[in-house]
């Protein structure tokens, strides 16, 4: 936050920012933003790997709730069940793909069938994009943000956008300078995320890349 | 080496940028694939049956069963049955194989017949005297792809035109689709399906024509022709 007060200096009015569950909330919102958007358009910003989910105890039709996971699951990468990929398909299309499949209904992952084997608790071991971790905005503005350092700025850059908005009867053009400062940094930091594994090798076109964000 | 379906779905993927997994999910291909591998066993043993025939017995009991559906294995076609006879001897005879209409013509002679995927016998229990099990050549139906480790039926020579086939039909998914799934005004993906078309053909025609030009070379050294495809 004091970041974000040095991109104006119409924003040290104490009643902006007074509020810290309000701005730990905002700050929390800011930041699901950008992993949205960084796990929609690369899978490198922070990826949980090979991480252990174990199934319910039954014979088919087995769930792994993926919501209590911790770091939270933003974007699942790839699932594997004893060194053999697990198919997501469509809850509609389940012959989309061959066994081991599987599909996604909320945070619930559920088994096609039997196709993870025999009966009991299956282990799933799930590579997958993270959520940032959980702001509390009951707590107190010493919790740490998830997003890397070196984009750290972007929060800030957000929460000025916010004060500007918030503080009425200032300058509209401010916010919008502040948003184009916030696209082209946020930019920055896909292009940054985008060229770090170099020139991947591909043998096919990606159909689609998700724009993401919930702003 | 043997291949397997995930062998010959990756090299048909290879085929064009726009045959990833995200537009042709493993189960059309596998799908696709299995009926691909079907047709083409099924035009090999119309050339060569020997070439991919499995044997199966059918014990002769006492008293013979006559007239009692005998279970084949799943098969495409059954190639030929011969009457194996007690002490081996004399050698194993070609079993007359009958439509079924004519059943009642062999009511004193030993035939078989294929009935609803079985084999029935024919004539009277006499006539199968000495006699103790039927050996059926046929052509098994191979099994469904179900996952990327089965092992393909067809040989190995025959993997370039079952993934030519299989290239061509992933050309027919995705031709017309388009570019950007969430987007379906997106242009859409234009495939040279006639290119992938003929390469399938010129793929399946050659090894057809590798299994005609094995048979015309095969030589038979038995007079009464029983191993002659």
């Amino acid at each position: 936050m004091t970041r974000a007060l040095g991109y104006s200096t119409q924003d040290n009015a104490a009643d902006l920012y007074s509020n810290t569950s309000e701005i730990i909330a905002q700050v929390a919102a800011f930041e699901r933003d950008i992993f949205r958007v960084a796990a929609a358009f690369t899978r490198n910003l922070v990826v949980q790997a090979s991480s252990s989910f174990n199934s319910t105890n039954a014979a088919a039709n087995r769930t792994v709730d993926l919501s209590a996971a911790t770091p939270g699951v933003e974007r699942i990468i790839r699932i594997q069940l004893g060194g053999v990929w697990v198919s997501l398909v469509d809850l509609e299309d389940v012959d989309a793909e061959l066994p081991p499949r599987a599909y996604l209904l909320g945070s619930t992952l559920t088994e096609v069938a039997s196709d993870w084997g025999a009966s009991g608790v299956i282990a799933l071991v799930i590579d997958y994009v993270v959520k940032p971790a959980t702001l509390d905005p009951t707590s107190n503005m010493s919790q740490t943000i998830t997003l890397p350092d070196e984009f750290a700025d972007l929060l800030a850059i957000r929460l000025a956008h916010y004060l500007a908005i918030k503080d009425v009867g200032r300058d509209p053009a401010e916010a919008q300078e502040l948003d184009t400062i916030y696209q082209t940094r946020l930019k920055s930091m896909l292009d940054a995320l985008d060229h770090r594994e170099g020139e991947a090798r591909r043998r096919f076109l990606a159909p689609y890349i998700v724009p993401g964000g919930s702003e | 080496m043997s291949y397997t379906f995930g062998d010959v779905m990756r090299a048909a993927r290879d085929r064009s940028t726009y045959f990833a997994r995200s537009r042709i999910p493993g189960g059309p291909a596998a799908r696709n694939a299995s009926a691909i591998q079907r047709d083409l066993l099924m035009k090999g043993a119309q050339r060569a049956p020997d070439r991919f025939a499995l044997t199966t017995t059918i014990a002769i009991q006492n008293p013979p069963q006559v007239g009692i559906a005998q279970t084949l294995p799943a098969n495409l076609l059954v190639e030929r049955v011969e009457t194996d006879f007690l002490g081996g001897l004399p050698t194993p005879e070609k079993t007359r194989m009958i439509p079924v209409s004519r059943k009642y013509d062999y009511d004193q002679d030993r035939a078989v017949y294929l009935l609803n995927g079985s084999l029935y016998m024919t004539g009277q229990a006499a006539d199968w005297a000495n006699v103790t099990q039927l050996t059926v050549f046929y052509v098994p139906l191979p099994n469904d792809f179900a996952a990327e480790t089965d092992a393909v039926t067809l040989p190995d020579d025959a993997k370039e035109a079952l993934v030519s086939r299989l290239a061509l039909t992933f050309a027919l998914h995705v031709n017309g689709m388009p570019y950007d799934a969430r987007n379906p005004t997106s242009q859409p993906i234009q495939v040279d399906v006639g290119s992938f078309q003929a390469l399938a053909a010129e793929a399946e025609h050659a090894w057809l024509a590798s299994i005609v030009t094995q048979v015309r070379q095969a030589r038979t050294s038995n007079r009464n022709s029983l191993y002659m495809a």
